[in-house]
Parts: C-alpha cells; sequence; structure tokens
C-alpha cells in the first residue's frame, strides 16, 4: 500500500467526491422529478406520476417556435464558426508568428470562454446597432459564432500541437499534392477534436441567453430566453419538463463528445 | 532502381553557427544498401531530406539516374521513405496506408488491390490487412510503414532510423528482414543509423559521418578494419588509442617498436590503437613487438573477460580474450596481432 494512503484518507475521498458528485447532480434530478409532476405547481415530493406537463411544453408555441429557433441558430452558428475555427487554428499553430504574436492571438480567440456572456452581448449590442446592423438573426447568428469558436479553436489547436509533422510529409513522399494531403490526411486526423469542438458549440450556443438577450427583438427569440420569460408569469411544471429535455440533450452532446474524443481529453486543457 | 549523386550538397539552418550539411558528395550505385553512419546531430537525417525533397539545399545538386531533381518537390521524386515515427495514417487500415501512394498516382481500385497485397504479403502482414495501425505491435506497423513505402516501387528507399524505438532483439529480427526484402528486390537504399552494429549488419556500403562531412566511406569490411581517422576508429569502438611516431614502415609507442605497412596519409606524430579483442595476455615475453605492464583489473565476463593493464607511462589500455587466470598486481606481457593495430594522424 502507498505510503499516507491510510483506509480512513480514501473512504474521506470516496465520501467527498461521492457529496460533490451529489451537490452537481441533485438539482438536475430534482428538475426531472418535478416535470412528471402530476400536481398542478412546482413540488417536491411529486404529487402522482404524470407526462401531462411535457405534453403541455410541447403544445406551447413560445416553446417550439423558439426551440426550433435555437436549433436553427446552434446548427448555422456551428456550421459557420466550426470551419472559421479550424482555420484561425491553423493560422496559430502553423503561421510562421513570433511566440508572443502567437501567444496573444490565441488569448483573444480563446477570450469569449473568459470573458462574461452579458459583457459580450452588451458589446455586440453595441458594435452593431453602431454599424447599423438591426436584423435579429443577423446578429443572433454573428453572435453564437463567437460563442462557438473558442470551443473548435481549442480542440482543434490540441491535436495540432500533437500532430506528427512526418503524417503530411509521408504523405508528401507518396506522392500527395499539398491539397491532397489536407483533404485525406491532415483534416481526417484532425477530425474528431473538429467534431468534439463542433458539438461543444452547438451546446453552449443552444444554451446560451446571457449574449442571445441582448440581440433578439420581439418576434424572434430562443428557447432559454422563452423559458425565462414564461417564468415570470407562470409557475407550472411545464419549465420543469423543457429543462428535462434540454439535459437530455445536453447529455446526448456530451456522450456524443466522449464517444468521438473522450471527454476527459477535452476537458483537461 | 537507380543511381544518386549527391554533388556538393550543403545546408545551414537560419541561425546556426555552422552547416547541418557541409558540402556532401556522394554516388550511391544502383542496388547498392548504403547506410549514413554518425552520431546524434551529424547531419544524417538532414541529408535524406534533401535527397527525399522534404527540405531544398542552400548550395549542390541531388541526380537521379543523371537526371537533376534538385528543385523537384518531394511529391514528384518517386522516393520510398520510412521515418522513425513511422508515420502510419492513423485513421487508414493497413490496406488503405499501402494503397495510398498508389491512389496518389491515379490507379483504379482494380489495379492497386494485387500491388496492395503483394506488398503486404512481402512483408508477412497478409491477414492484417484490415486493422488499424493502433492494434499493431511496434514490429507489425514497421513493417506496414516499409510495405507503404516499397507498393510505389520507388527508385530509391530511404529508412531515417526505423529501427531506433524497438527493443534489441525485435530489432535484430527486423535487420534480418530488411536485408532479406531489399537484396531480394534488388532495391538501391539509403539508410541512416547512429548504431554501428546495426550499419555492419546491413549495408553494403558505410558513409561515417561527423559535423556535416563525410569522415571515411566504404565497405563495412573496410570501416571496422582500417578505419582512417581516430573519429572513425572510435565509433567503430575502436579504443586503447596511444600517441606514437611513425617512422618508416614502423611505429613507436611506449618504448615499443612495432613493423606496419600503412597509409601515406600517417604524419610521423601519430596515434596508434590496439583493438582490445585482438590483444593477447601472457606472463612470459612473447617473441615479437610487446608492452610491458601491470594489471591492474580482471572482470569476468563469460566469453571473454576484460584485463586493463597499466603501462609504464601510467596509460591504461584493455584487453578483451577468453579467461586466462591472471590476477591483478601480476606483471604482463601485451601483444596483438598484426590487423589490431591501427595509426592514424591525431
Ligand atoms: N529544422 C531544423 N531547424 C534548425 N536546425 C535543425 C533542423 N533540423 C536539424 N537541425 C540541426 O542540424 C543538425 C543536424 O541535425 P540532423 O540532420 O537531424 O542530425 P542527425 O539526423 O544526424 O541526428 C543538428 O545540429 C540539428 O540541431
Ligand atoms: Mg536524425
Amino acid at each position: 500500500m502507498e505510503q499516507g494512503m491510510s483506509p480512513y484518507s480514501d473512504f474521506f475521498r470516496r465520501a467527498g467526491t461521492g457529496l460533490l458528485f451529489l451537490f452537481l447532480l441533485a438539482p438536475l434530478a430534482a428538475v426531472i422529478v418535478v416535470s412528471v409532476n402530476a400536481g398542478t405547481t412546482p413540488k417536491f415530493p411529486p404529487e402522482g406520476f404524470s407526462l401531462k406537463w411535457y405534453g403541455t411544453a410541447l403544445s406551447n408555441p413560445a416553446f417550439t417556435g423558439s426551440a426550433f429557433n435555437s436549433l436553427l441558430l446552434a446548427a448555422l452558428a456551428t456550421a459557420v464558426g466550426t470551419p472559421l475555427g479550424v482555420a484561425a487554428a491553423f493560422g496559430i499553430a502553423r503561421g510562421r508568428l513570433p511566440s508572443a504574436v502567437r501567444g496573444l492571438l490565441e488569448a483573444v480567440f480563446l477570450s469569449p470562454l473568459i470573458v462574461p456572456g452579458i459583457v459580450i452581448g452588451v458589446a455586440l449590442l453595441v458594435a452593431l446597432s453602431s454599424a447599423g446592423l438591426r436584423d435579429a438573426w443577423l446578429r443572433l447568428i454573428l453572435g453564437h459564432v463567437l460563442l462557438v469558436l473558442p470551443y473548435v479553436i481549442r480542440t482543434t489547436l490540441a491535436s495540432l500541437q500533437n500532430f506528427d509533422p512526418a503524417l503530411e510529409e509521408a504523405a508528401h513522399t507518396l506522392g500527395a499534392s499539398r491539397f491532397k494531403t489536407l483533404t485525406q490526411v491532415t483534416l481526417p486526423v484532425l477530425r474528431p477534436a473538429i467534431m468534439a469542438g463542433a458539438i461543444f458549440g452547438f451546446i453552449i450556443s443552444f444554451d446560451d441567453a446571457a449574449v442571445s438577450i441582448f440581440l433578439i427583438d420581439s418576434s424572434t427569440s430562443t428557447l432559454p430566453l422563452a423559458i425565462m420569460s414564461y417564468m415570470q408569469y407562470n409557475f407550472d411544471p411545464s419549465v420543469a419538463a423543457i429543462s428535462s429535455m434540454l439535459i437530455g440533450l445536453t447529455l446526448a452532446g456530451a456522450l456524443a463528445i466522449e464517444r468521438v474524443f473522450g471527454l476527459k481529453k477535452f476537458l483537461g486543457s | 532502381m537507380a543511381q544518386v549523386t549527391l554533388t556538393h550538397i550543403t545546408k545551414l539552418f537560419p541561425g546556426a553557427a555552422t552547416p547541418a550539411v557541409d558540402g556532401i558528395s556522394l554516388v550511391i550505385p544502383k542496388g547498392s544498401f548504403t547506410t549514413l553512419l554518425g552520431p546524434s546531430g551529424c547531419g544524417k537525417s538532414s541529408t535524406l531530406r534533401i535527397v527525399a525533397g522534404l527540405s531544398k539545399p542552400d548550395n549542390g545538386m541531388i541526380l537521379i539516374d543523371g537526371r537533376n531533381i534538385t528543385h523537384l518537390s518531394a511529391a514528384k521524386r518517386n522516393i520510398g521513405m520510412v521515418f522513425q515515427s513511422l508515420a502510419l495514417f492513423p485513421h487508414m487500415t493497413v490496406a488503405e496506408n499501402v494503397a495510398f501512394g498508389l491512389k496518389m498516382r491515379g490507379l483504379a481500385e482494380a489495379e492497386r488491390r494485387p500491388k496492395v497485397s503483394r506488398a503486404l504479403e512481402l512483408v508477412e502482414l497478409g491477414h492484417l490487412a484490415e486493422r488499424y495501425p493502433h492494434q499493431l505491435s511496434g514490429g507489425q506497423q514497421q513493417r506496414v510503414a516499409l510495405a507503404r513505402a516499397l507498393v510505389v516501387e520507388p527508385s530509391i528507399l530511404i529508412l531515417d532510423e526505423p529501427f531506433s524505438a524497438l527493443d534489441r532483439k525485435l530489432r535484430e529480427s527486423m535487420q534480418i528482414e530488411l536485408y532479406r526484402i531489399t537484396r531480394s528486390l534488388g532495391i538501391t537504399a539509403m539508410f541512416v543509423t547512429h548504431d554501428q552494429e546495426e550499419a555492419l549488419t546491413l549495408s553494403d556500403r558505410i558513409v561515417v559521418m561527423n559535423q556535416g562531412r563525410i569522415e571515411q566511406d566504404g565497405t563495412p569490411r573496410e570501416i571496422y578494419g582500417a578505419p582512417k581517422t581516430r573519429f572513425v576508429a572510435e565509433f567503430m569502438g575502436l579504443s586503447n588509442f596511444l600517441p606514437a611516431q611513425s617512422r618508416g614502415s614502423a611505429l613507436v609507442f611506449e618504448g615499443v617498436t612495432a613493423e606496419k605497412t600503412m597509409d601515406a596519409g600517417v604524419p610521423q606524430e601519430c596515434f596508434v590503437a590496439l583493438r582490445p579483442e585482438g590483444l593477447s595476455l601472457s606472463v612470459a615475453k612473447p617473441d615479437g613487438p610487446a608492452l610491458n605492464g601491470r594489471l591492474a583489473e580482471a572482470i569476468y565476463q563469460g566469453a571473454t573477460s576484460s584485463y586493463t593493464v597499466e603501462l609504464p607511462t601510467g596509460r591504461r589500455i584493455t584487453a578483451r580474450t577468453p579467461d586466462c587466470g591472471l590476477q591483478p598486481g601480476q606483471d604482463v606481457w601485451v601483444s596483438w596481432s598484426p590487423d589490431a593495430l591501427h595509426a592514424f594522424a591525431a
């Protein structure tokens, strides 16, 4: 047995980990339990089992319309942001840049991860308004591309840094042009990383409220914002039902990342 | 198969004080297995990469069968290369890896298939064609890299320390396999290693490099048996260097005179080296030249023992001979077979 690893400290370590998981997951479990409540108010413990609030939520046009908007927005932002992010990562990793410039570029491109969403939202609102850009969809897509980019850049950059340059050289000696090398070797080798970044970006875009709130207009909303505004005037378990569906979607995304990339590798910077 | 000619190849990396490759000229005959041998950092890889077209020389020319290819891109040189990291494409199966070069040459699937299976059979991997590289052992991955380079029927095969990551046993069996394959195909090969045993095993010809230059160029027998410089001698495992004077056809060192036919290049003030395996020890003074000293150390090593003798000048020489039962402290005579004695410029 290792020194200093008494059975007691091992017990406390396990108990600590267990408590942490409980703290993180209990609210999610509560939401799911509430969502199948047969009563009319979100109550714990629930008053019987029913899926009726899922029906209510899914027949509410404020939810379905905004859910469609959110899906479309996340898809568009991911479709635009992914190739941009990959290109940016190549530029940072492979451009002939002084290391200070490289570090600065990386920090700028990854800054949406650190800057609070509200700040990004306000900044975008001011900038886009003064540029005369008033179309909600255009503003939302621009804003959400900004949200997707750092995730794609981060995973692609990590994968590029581990990339064996001999792979491309081998392709060259075997007769591949630069373009063929890129499409047949480099991008396929990076594909899991790019996919993981894109899936994560999609989820972030889909869940976002802080940036979107500054960019929508009265006729265009997103699901997280629709949930928030619904809750200001109503208090019934249909919100829990919608939230449960969001939890399911996020979980599916996380599983997809785990499958293509390994979640540990993704989260460990 | 082709002849490769390097003329005055020079490469100076930006910021480096001395050239990595310093005016290398070399002809590699058709069908020969030539090894660049030298310590790490002496410019072997840089030279190979210039031949492969992965790096541009500052000066000099590369000819293949008399054709100047110095400015041809790597993709158009038809050179098969095995990299130190192997560089197998991780997202492709073994068969797809091997087929890659054929695909890039525009061969249709139906033309590729028989060539790929023949290449895989050559390296005895036919049964693993549908595996991915990460599902293979180190030795199997080596063979895939070799098959991938050979399947395009390259004019030369280039290998940059392909076995350096393998353990000794696997390395030896891969060496034998590479020997068998290259000789059966009669291919022109350029091999790089820093391991002199590997070079001796594989090569028709060894080019010993030092600081971007060629130190000596010859058959394994010439390089091992008649090293021309102290650098080559040391690199080939020679030891027991002693200062000496050359006088006509004789060498004088440690007060002893020994007859030796020498290269014209050996100056009056020179060095001799005595190959440890060519020395014998005795208690009685032998006929012919011998060095007298005190046995300082005797280490039993199985097939041979290692004896270190301290000479009256304080210099030490080591002999490796079958165990002869001598004890440290004894007064002994060291004699040598004629081909164990070498002389060099300092
Ligand atoms: N891309 C490079 N940039 C700068 N210096 C390099 C580069 N590649 C090699 N060198 C330098 O050139 C010298 C020869 O290197 P190399 O040809 O790799 O030697 P070897 O293969 O014999 O070990 C070394 O001093 C090395 O540091
Ligand atoms: Mg090297």
